[in-house]
């Protein structure tokens, strides 16, 4: 969520401390790991809030005319199968706005469900669902995008 | 079907529920087809990125700080006393520890019995340890370059980036340890550095193991 890594290590740091100071606080009402998820997101929201970056909540439609991932039917480059390699998508993804890439990470990266992820995250089913198609979409141009410029490249 | 209609089926598509009305366009459309496949490809290549182990920095201190906290008990050795990294033989620092306890004993024994009160044996009853502190490259029973080789190319830079951190960690805790023999908190962070590239192996060996 953050991109870089030394500030997630200081906020994965922050999130375990939490969870011991708040661990008596554990209702049992949900899974354990959603529990310690949805405090580990709450930690990266506040870190964001904190340092002025705006944080809109994923139920909004927040996406501007360029950052929206273009409705490209038409078949204009090769197929992306098999030509993906590891570090253009970690880009790719870092490159994807906020939310589309935490919906993405939860799902795609880590497997969680979307049922879990609205519970992490603190919005619907059905919003996951929508973010999750703009992010593999977004990913798609990006990568579109990249594989492009490198092969006009001396 | 149109392809606008289509892409409200594409997120369950993607995640494995089929519809006959998609698959019949899927067979009469070529970009529909080819945009499937692209976004099965990326959620396919998804599932493969490792995600990041954080550096050993991070849980010592998370535990430092729940130590200040007193949210739990710093960790003692066994017996209370300073031992070896767990990779070295346990018995080496015993022998040694064993005479210097009889020789207090005898000195204490033999200072009663001549009653002499101007004794200057008055402290062979407090000693401390003796502190088996080994230089970095005696710990290493795998050389780093080795381990480094032996996790996953997508990995190696982290964990050398994790041994150098933890090799400079136990660098400054020797050193301060040299400075401060009867300091309890330079032991206690010599032990720590250690545990930390322990933990880096173990993680490391753990890994290259599945």
């Amino acid at each position: 969520m953050t991109t870089n890594t030394a500030e997630a290590e200081d906020l994965t740091q922050e999130a375990f401390l939490q969870l011991f100071r708040k661990i008596v606080t554990f209702r049992g009402e949900s899974a354990f790991s959603t529990w310690l998820h949805r405090m580990a997101v709450n930690v990266v929201l506040m870190h964001l809030r904190k340092k002025g970056l705006q944080v809109v909540p994923l139920e909004e439609t927040t996406e501007t005319e360029e950052d929206a991932p273009k409705k490209d039917f038409g078949a204009q480059d090769p197929a992306l199968a098999g030509s993906i390699d590891r570090i253009r998508l970690q880009n790719a993804i870092a490159s994807l706005p906020a939310g589309y890439r935490t919906i993405f990470v939860l799902h795609d990266v880590e497997g969680y469900e979307h049922n879990e992820i609205a519970e992490i995250v603190g919005c619907s089913i059905g919003n996951s669902k929508s973010q999750l198609h703009k992010a593999r979409m977004k990913l798609r141009e990006l990568l579109k995008t990249s594989r492009a410029e490198k092969a006009i490249q001396p | 079907m149109t392809c606008t209609e289509f892409e409200k089926y594409l997120p369950d598509l993607i995640d494995g529920e089929a519809r006959s009305e998609n698959a019949a366009h899927l067979g009469e459309c070529a970009a529909c087809a080819e945009l499937v496949s692209d976004l099965k490809a990326i959620c396919s290549e998804a599932r493969n990125l490792e995600t990041c182990e954080p550096s050993p920095r991070v849980w010592a201190n998370i535990q430092r700080t729940l130590e200040a906290e007193g949210l739990i008990r710093p960790v003692l050795q066994p017996g209370g006393v300073l031992a070896e990294p767990r990779r070295r033989s346990f018995g080496a620092w015993l022998l040694p520890l064993t005479a210097l306890i009889v020789l207090g004993v005898g000195a204490l024994v033999y200072s009663n019995r001549s009653a002499v009160s101007n004794s200057t044996t008055s402290n062979v009853g407090v000693l401390k340890p003796p502190v088996v502190v080994p230089r970095a490259s005696q710990l290493d029973e795998f050389d780093d370059e080795q381990l480094v080789s032996q996790v996953a190319p997508s990995m190696r830079a982290a964990y050398a980036d994790n041994l150098r951190n933890v090799n400079a960690f136990i660098q400054d805790a020797q050193e301060d340890l040299k400075l401060n023999p009867d300091d309890d908190d330079a032991r206690h962070f010599l032990m720590e550095a250690y545990e930390q590239k322990e933990s880096v192996y173990d993680l490391a060996m753990n890994r290259s193991a599945q």
